[in-house]
């Protein structure tokens, strides 16, 4: 919906139109509204993205974090979201608000966890990355804690989903982040003990829809996919994928298929990519045609680190840290490229450059233009585990410690 | 002073009293719209308008927000600290003072909930730094546990000079000391290394509370994951030892099983055997001088239901995702005399080397995690 249809409905209640005013306005081209960004695709839009950056050359500023995290930043409407966990149990969450351009902290706050806090080390109960339309941040954390903070810091709702759903639990920690849709929150919980997907309403945190799915653990984000004018949501696990009506839950198709429960698919065009051992292109079911496998290639594949779609090419980063570019159309390799890993976080885009960073946080910067691609390999001294956000001209980067603005200009630290 | 005078401040004294009664009232009535949310969401939207009214409140209410927190539950209770945070941020960023007194005194007041009174605790430290040498001292047998890890920290730190000065005895004496009121994995083992290594003993099972005399019967079947939700007869009827049952590859009894792990580990893979597909059961007494409230608290690999005399009090269906003490926790109520404890520890069928294990620990506690008297 546009801002002019918002003036067509001024007899609905002004509450009301401020709801639909607020689930209806497209994120600003800087936001990095939530995992991966716009669409979920990684890619950013904007130019003049910096190529070469040290702990201490080309950093705009550096704040300090209150505890751990794999959650990426989030940027809407000049503000910073991230969260993070600390405490001797990981009980304590935290959802932090910055400057965007300065760095200066705006708000924080805290909850109290309520569901289960054991996981394996390397993962933390900030995992989940929050998203934010603007008006509202909604921090979802591993222990299925749920909130939605105005951005001046106003708590406007909370769930407890594990209060809600006592049998939700993955001891090895969840990880699967929120997605924005309209006015909508949609969540993956897949455990061993219960599994479903959710959407709750951006408002209230009310379940609009609830579907049940096969129990099974999973990491996976959803994703949101267009085909024409039909909208879904699809969600993969191990076993396949499956595509939801977004506004009823109503299950669409399903694609039965070996596939990965940790790296989250792309969407590119028409197409799904998925990976599996394999990454997979498939076309969505439609009609009464179901869903259709149109390559699998064993040639390029994607471990923790989810695959990226942009301009008719796939990327993936394989368990030895092997960056494949690949047709998107038929699955044929382009070119490779040994990169130092390993990789948790995924690669994202912008400005020609695909980021690739490390576990070690060293940020490979591959310029998709050049003849000799790996421009620089970039260090900020630091475990990064978490996947980049791009946003007014800097790459967001967070650690367990730090958050880092690089690039798009100068400012003081905490300014 | 003239009678007009007078009249005039009898009647500001009636509205400014009147004013203050009534904001009072509002904010019982905020308070009570958040405390009432429910499940799923119910109650949020009445909750969010008054959440956001809360938020917007001055350092004057954080009292009566903090105490209202006593008792509200982990779902109210973290729709309360939001706003408390965002008074007590709002209030120090506008160059204000905290009420210092009244957090201090909410501190001390040992009747009100821990986590409020930590949370109390941490906003005073914010206005007031030197609350920490004047309050921390006197916590060691807090019941708020975060509270009561700070003293332990800095005994610990005492302890650890004394044993850097080469004070040996004064050092273990100070250990000693110390291990009954930590109640932290992370502090009673670096206290019990010290006091061993300084020539002392330790029994950490009785210190955390650690079951660790067993009676135990299986396996059961559990192929395809069935025996979760079967309840084979050790759920029914008490632990019987004369009694046989059906088991999976034949007839199976209880048997007595005592583990020498100093944090009450089972390893069923050795007490009944290798199996895959299968159920145990462990049966346990646990005694009590009095009717108290306790915390069972158990670690596993495997999926689980745990009883106290008879009541289910605890279950999860997840297999092979990392074992822990303390991973489960579950309340329940000790009788005076003899108590009952039942788990059911369930193997799947997963053929991975990681996914070999099966066994449990279980500790009686009190409700801060200490070792029951």
């Amino acid at each position: 919906m546009s801002p002019g249809s918002v003036k067509s409905t001024c007899r609905l209640p002004s509450g009301l139109i401020l709801a639909l005013f607020l689930a209806g306005v497209p994120a600003a081209a800087a936001d990095w509204p939530g995992w991966r960004g716009p669409g979920g695709s990684g890619v950013s839009d904007e130019k003049g993205l910096p190529s070469r950056w040290s702990e201490s050359e080309n950093v705009r500023w550096k704040a300090e974090l209150p505890g751990r995290g794999l959650s990426s930043p989030v940027i809407a409407g000049g503000k910073v979201y991230v969260t993070a966990s600390s405490g001797v149990k990981q009980d304590r969450l935290h959802v932090l608000s910055f400057d965007a351009v300065t760095g200066r902290k705006l708000w924080e706050r805290q909850l109290w966890a309520t569901g289960d806090t054991q996981c394996h080390p390397k993962t933390s109960m900030a995992a989940p990355t929050p998203a934010s339309d603007g008006a509202r941040v909604y921090a979802l954390f591993a222990t299925c804690d749920f909130a939605a903070y105005d951005a001046a810091g106003r708590l406007a709702w909370y769930r407890s989903l594990t209060r809600d759903y006592p049998d939700l639990s993955n001891q090895v920690g969840m990880a699967a982040s929120p997605v924005l849709w309209e006015d909508l929150l949609v969540i993956a919980l897949d455990t061993d003990s219960a599994a479903f997907v959710v959407a709750v309403d951006t408002a209230t945190g009310a379940n609009r829809w609830k579907t049940e799915r096969p129990r099974g653990i999973n990491w996976t984000t959803p994703v949101f996919f267009r085909r024409g004018s039909r909208a879904e949501v699809v969600v993969q696990s191990g076993r396949g994928l499956t595509a939801y009506e977004p506004r009823t839950g109503e299950v669409r198709w399903v694609h039965e298929a070996d596939l990965d429960p940790i790296a989250s698919p792309v969407a590119g065009g028409e197409v799904l990519f998925a990976p599996g051992g394999n990454i997979s292109a498939i076309l969505p079911a439609a009609g009464d045609e179901g869903p259709r496998v149109l390559w699998t290639s064993p040639r390029i594949k994607a471990s923790t680190a989810s695959p990226l779609h942009y301009e008719s090419r796939l990327y993936a980063i394989a368990s030895a840290g092997i960056l494949a570019c690949a047709d998107a159309a038929t699955g044929e390799v382009l070119w490779q490229e040994r990169l130092q890993g390993p990789f948790s976080a995924s690669p994202v885009l912008g400005d020609g450059k695909l980021y690739c960073v490390n576990e070690e946080g060293v940020t490979a910067v591959v310029d998709l233009r050049a003849e000799n691609r790996v421009v620089a390999k970039n260090p900020l001294g630091e475990e990064i585990l978490a996947s980049p956000a791009i946003s007014g001209g800097s790459i967001f980067f967070r650690s367990d410690r730090h958050l880092h603005a690089i690039g798009g200009g100068s400012a003081q630290p905490g300014e | 002073m003239s009678i007009r005078i007078q009249a005039f401040l009898l009647c500001l004294s009636c509205i400014v009293g009147s004013v203050a009664q009534l904001q009072a009232e509002d904010i019982q009535s905020l308070l009570a719209r958040v405390k009432a949310v429910g499940r799923e969401g119910a109650g949020n939207a009445q909750a969010s308008a008054a959440s956001r009214e809360l938020c917007d409140r001055g350092p004057e209410d954080l009292l009566a927000i903090l105490r209202s927190m006593n008792g509200a539950g982990p779902v109210a209770g973290n729709w309360l600290r939001s706003a408390v945070d965002a008074i007590a941020e709002k209030t120090l960023a506008d160059g204000r003072a905290l009420p210092a007194q009244p957090l201090e005194q909410f501190v001390l007041d040992r009747s009100h909930d821990g986590p409020v009174r930590r949370l109390a605790y941490e906003w005073l430290l914010r206005t007031d730094p030197s609350a920490s040498d004047r309050l921390v001292p006197g916590m060691l047998d807090d019941p708020a546990v975060e509270l009561r890890r700070d003293a332990v920290a800095r005994e610990l730190d005492l302890a650890e000079k004394l044993l850097e000065g080469g004070k040996k005895p004064d050092a273990r004496s100070a250990f000693e000391r110390l291990l009954p009121a930590s109640r932290d994995e992370d502090q009673v083992s670096r206290i019990a290394k010290r006091i061993e290594e300084l020539g002392g003993k330790v029994d950490l099972a009785r210190h955390f509370g650690f079951v660790r005399d067993w009676r135990v019967v299986g396996p059961f079947d559990s192929s395809g994951g069935v025996g979760y939700a079967t309840a084979y007869p050790p759920e029914t009827a008490p632990p019987d030892e004369n009694r046989e049952y059906t088991g999976k590859s034949g007839p199976v009894r209880w048997i007595e099983h005592s583990t020498p792990d100093p944090r009450g580990m089972v390893d069923l893979n050795k007490a009944l055997g290798k199996h895959m597909g299968v159920v145990a059961y462990g049966a346990a007494k646990v005694r009590s001088s009095e009717d108290r409230p306790v915390s069972v608290r158990a670690g596993t690999p495997n999926a689980v239901k745990i009883w106290l005399n008879g009541r289910l009090i605890f279950t999860r269906e997840e297999y092979h995702h990392g074992s822990a003490m303390d991973q489960h926790r579950a309340e329940g109520m000790l009788r005076k005399g003899e108590n009952l404890i039942l788990i059911k520890v369930c193997q799947n069928e997963q053929t991975d080397d990681w996914a070999q294990d099966w066994g449990f620990q279980l500790r009686v506690c009190d409700l801060t995690g200490g070792g029951l008297p």
